[in-house]
């Protein structure tokens, strides 16, 4: 079966229908949570959430050759449905010096990991949503717009707002010592 | 660091860190939750929100859409003498009778005499609105409008950012050229649906498409015609039946994307002037307790209303989709003064805002615990866009 008439075998209920159409995209999706959220087991949870959500909005999907774009919404909006949880039960957490820390270096390979860990966990969940689109899916910015719902122009600032944060975090490290990490 | 440098580094960290492989359990875990969940009906999109349904419907990519349509206009408009009109998809792959003009183009030349509604003054003369990719307000702008008098306005193609709009006005000699070239096959005589009719057998892959809305005249005499494109250009006649109406519309919706280089310099009357409306549509989508965008925050910005922004005006689109936008129609002084505040608070980085273009701005919403989307734009002739999100 194509992939076009998988999902609609499981818009009209066939759930074998429904894994055979998912289970390929699986590894994708899941490792786009967890960039997102950085927290392997949220981004499963955010994902069968997803996964859940399809199943029962399918049949809302009008185009089915919109279903990968679709899916991969509907994961986005599961991860900010999880950073909202997450931040409500989750004190703020205050960054301590850390005048040992190597100083970046574009050489240092260790250090630039570390720097770029911290500056991706400052971002907001909708910033570091839309640097995954933009550097691991490889999306244009009107792909990203369209795979989240926004103005390319509101893509565009996102993006530019966060490599900025995240050259910041990068350039500044380790001298930021301190901050709210939600 | 170098940008090149910097952006590998961030890609590099990106695909190191990313899981490669998703537990079993999350499939697992899903498909014992669907198991006693039902399937939902056919949901908000076959509501009210008819014109976001059709939308919808069609993949594209705004941005693609202006580039593919260079690619669309390398034949000369008109008709086929085989053409058939056809309607919706049918699944198999067989034309439909249609709901189009009853009367062939191919029996009857083109007219001397345009048959679209008459019409004078300012009054709407011919509006294209294409729709695609991520359908949000700005969607909803038209690529052109003609009124009856002459005037045009137009948003010259830009495949980088939203440009902002021109207006110019025609001779008479260029307007009925105009006519001519838009009513002169008689596309647009009558209310029609122009969609892909797929071959037998054939599975498109996911190209994406495009759907124009030719709005012809005003009131009870309107004419709406739609046409369905395709984004997968040359490879189109492998999977989908021929249909040389459809394929003018597109060419026709192109050609005038750029109705300067269209109609030639002698067919206007003085220069092109950016364009600026006497009401423009305001829609605010606002999110309460979501973390901020970190931008500027929503309360510097001079809305007409002291109602908080997700109790501004009307629900845009019927309140269906999206399902906390507000609407409104503010006069021009109004918007002057939101275009004024977002430059002031340097909002403008992507030549976004501005009294002639679709100005967006992601502002952070500190009394609501949230984040607001402000779209304003300029409403065209034919009181273009409303609040109902209809293209």
């Amino acid at each position: 079966m194509t992939d076009e008439q998988l999902v609609r075998a499981a818009a009209d209920g066939d759930p074998d229908a429904f894994a055979a159409i998912t289970a390929p995209r699986l590894d994708r999706l899941y490792a786009t949570a967890s960039l997102i959220l950085r927290d392997r087991g949220r981004a499963e949870d955010a994902v069968q959430d997803a996964l859940v959500r399809a199943w029962r909005d399918l049949r809302s999907l009008r185009d089915r050759g919109r279903f990968d774009a679709w899916l991969r919404r509907l994961v986005v909006n599961a991860c900010r449905d999880q950073s909202r949880r997450h931040r409500r039960h989750e004190a703020n957490v205050r960054l301590l010096p850390d005048h040992d820390r190597p100083t970046a270096d574009a050489s240092g390979a260790l250090a630039d990991a570390d720097a770029i860990e911290r500056g991706l966990q400052e971002l907001s969940t909708d910033h570091r949503t839309v640097i995954v689109h933009h550097y691991f899916l490889e999306l244009s910015l009107p792909e990203i717009a369209d795979a989240l719902g926004i103005p390319v122009g509101t893509a565009k600032s996102r993006l530019h707002h966060a490599r900025l944060a995240l050259r910041t975090a990068i350039g500044q490290e380790p001298q930021r010592s301190e901050g709210n990490v939600a | 660091m170098s940008t090149d440098q910097f952006d590998d580094l961030i890609t590099g960290h990106l695909r190191a860190t990313a899981p490669r492989e998703a537990p079993a359990r999350v499939l697992d875990g899903a498909l014992d939750r669907i198991a006693s969940t039902p399937q939902g009906g056919t949901g908000w999109r076959l509501g009210r929100a008819g014109g976001l349904l059709a939308a919808a419907a069609v993949v594209i990519l705004a941005v693609v859409a202006g580039t593919q349509l260079a690619g669309l206009i390398d034949g000369p408009v008109g008709n086929d003498p085989s053409a058939s009109p056809s309607v919706a998809p049918t699944g198999t792959g067989q034309p439909s009778p249609s709901t189009a003009p009853s009367a062939t183009p191919d029996a009857t030349p083109p007219s001397p005499v345009p048959t679209e509604p008459t019409a004078s003054g300012d009054a709407l003369l011919l509006r294209i609105v294409t729709l695609g990719g991520p359908i949000d307000p700005f969607s909803m702008l038209p690529g052109v409008t003609v009124t009856a008098d002459g005037t045009v306005i137009w948003r010259p193609v830009s495949t980088t950012e939203l440009a902002g709009y021109l207006t110019r006005r025609l001779t008479d000699d260029g307007l009925a050229e105009l006519r001519q070239i838009v009513f002169g096959d008689g596309l647009l005589d009558a209310d029609a649906t122009h969609e892909l009719e797929p071959l037998p057998d054939a599975e498109p892959p996911g190209r994406g498409g495009l759907e124009h809305t030719f709005t012809v005249g005003e009131g009870a005499d309107r004419i709406v015609v739609t046409s369905v494109g395709w984004l997968g250009d040359d490879e189109e006649a492998a999977y989908y039946e021929p249909d040389p109406e459809r394929r003018a519309l597109d060419e026709l919706a192109g050609l005038l994307r750029d109705p300067e280089s269209l109609l030639g310099e002698e067919a206007w009357d003085g220069p092109a002037t950016a364009y600026e409306a006497d009401e423009y549509l305001l829609v605010l989508t606002a999110y309460r307790n979501v973390p901020p965008y970190g931008n500027p925050d929503i309360s510097r910005v001079p809305l007409p209303t002291d109602e908080p922004p997700d109790e501004f005006g009307d629900a845009y689109g019927g309140g269906v989709e999206p399902p906390n936008a507000r609407c409104g129609v503010l006069s021009r002084d109004e918007a002057a003064a939101i275009v004024a505040a977002l430059t002031t608070l340097g909002v403008d980085q992507e030549n976004s805002v501005g009294m002639d273009r679709a100005t967006g701005a992601s502002l952070d919403w500190a009394e609501g615990s949230g984040v607001v989307d402000l779209y304003l734009m300029p409403r065209m002739p034919g009181d273009y866009p409303g609040c109902d999100a209809q293209p």
